[in-house]
């Protein structure tokens, strides 16, 4: 498998990663994907690769859906805290992920409640309008999610086409070099 | 026969097109070069000829080598670096995403507004002239909250790619199936 991988590898452009992913995380999980080729071909490798990749593509727009209903949430906030004073989006968000994920530093934690008091809302009040307002992008998500699924299922069948193709081109191989065998017998006799 | 009646031109129009003419645009070499890809943004409408490319021929000659017919290796090949290519392209496109301005995003209007009058002090610009340049400033920052923070502005741009990469898996599963 391993000439397979190589040779493969110098000739197609890798997928990238973003710079706070670890490459080797997405060895093994490509490792992983590998070992479970029953006949690893260079086509086979390089699918299984594009596969691979397809899985992070999915966990990325995972993470963003998420992040798209933070950045919701945090305009929702901080247009409450400021009307028509400076309106300081980036701030807020900043301070909403510490909130969310309970690790905001007093003052911060001070500020989200104040904001909430001023904006009348609750937290789940809050989630519920941020995702009314970023529904259109978190479908766009969804879709990028799916687009990645509907690939991976035409990877899996071009996947299955090649090992069947060359399982049979081995079995046809095999019967070819048995009947030359044959041939050559009753030829000597 | 139909005949048609052409239209005469309005001055205006007559006149944008002689100053047009007249003005604007690049003067230098490099000039030249670098508005010809004013709106290329992914450049997956152009179409590439792999088949000059090493990646190509050497791709092609280990799948001709691993018993794929040299038409359907050279099929394989040039769908497999398409679809390399696209994907680079959404790589590209989800983490260079068109930048926030910042500066219009956060900017008070009421405290721009009082800058611009205070500016404007002594000057021959009318308080009606001011409020005019408040509402493009305004509908300039309205525009750039619409698009959104950088996570919206990658996901709606990684979406218009849907279709390049649809394009591409299925012409690499279609010549893997007609081997």
């Amino acid at each position: 498998m391993n000439d397979a991988v190589k040779s493969i590898a110098t000739l197609l452009p890798k997928p990238r990663l973003l710079p706070n992913e670890s490459e080797a995380e997405f060895q093994s999980s490509l490792q992983g994907l590998l070992s479970e080729l029953d006949n690893p071909s260079p086509l086979n490798v390089a699918l299984v690769t594009q596969l691979n990749e397809c899985l992070w593509w999915i966990k990325r727009h995972t993470v963003d859906k998420e992040l798209l209903l933070h950045e919701s949430m945090a305009r929702i906030l901080s247009r409450a805290g400021s009307y028509s004073e400076v309106y300081d989006n980036r701030l807020a968000s900043i301070a909403l992920e510490g909130f969310l994920a309970g690790h905001a530093s007093q003052a911060d934690k001070q500020w989200i409640d104040e904001l909430l008091e001023r904006a009348k809302l609750t937290v789940p009040d809050l989630r519920a309008r941020g995702f009314k307002d970023a529904a259109k992008h978190i479908k766009m998500a969804d879709e990028l999610i799916h687009r990645q699924y509907q690939t991976m299922r035409h990877l899996q069948k071009s996947i299955d086409t090649v090992d069947f193709k060359s399982r049979l081109i081995k079995r046809m191989d095999l019967e070819l070099a048995e009947l030359e065998t044959k041939a050559l017998a009753i030829e000597t006799k | 026969m139909t005949t048609y009646q052409v239209m005469p031109r309005r001055p205006k129009t007559l006149a944008n097109r002689r100053n047009a003419k007249r003005s604007t645009g690049p003067k230098t070499d490099d000039g030249k070069l670098t508005s010809s890809q004013n709106a290329r943004k992914h450049g997956l409408n152009v179409a590439v000829d792999f088949e000059a490319s090493d990646a190509y021929l050497s791709l092609k000659s280990l799948l001709i080598e691993t018993g794929y017919s040299p038409f359907v290796a050279a099929d394989i090949a040039a769908s497999l670096l398409h679809y390399r290519r696209v994907m680079d392209a959404y790589y590209e496109t989800y983490r260079n995403p068109e930048p926030v301005d910042a500066s219009l995003w956060e900017r008070s209007m009421k405290e721009a507004y009082k800058a611009l009058n205070h500016m404007a002090e002594g000057t021959s610009v009318t308080p009606a002239d001011s409020r005019r340049m408040m509402r493009v400033l305004a509908r300039m920052q309205r525009d750039e909250r619409r698009q959104g923070g950088p996570v919206f502005r990658r996901t709606a741009d990684c979406h218009k790619l849907i279709r390049y990469q649809q394009n591409a898996i299925s012409r690499l599963a279609k010549a893997i199936r007609s081997a």
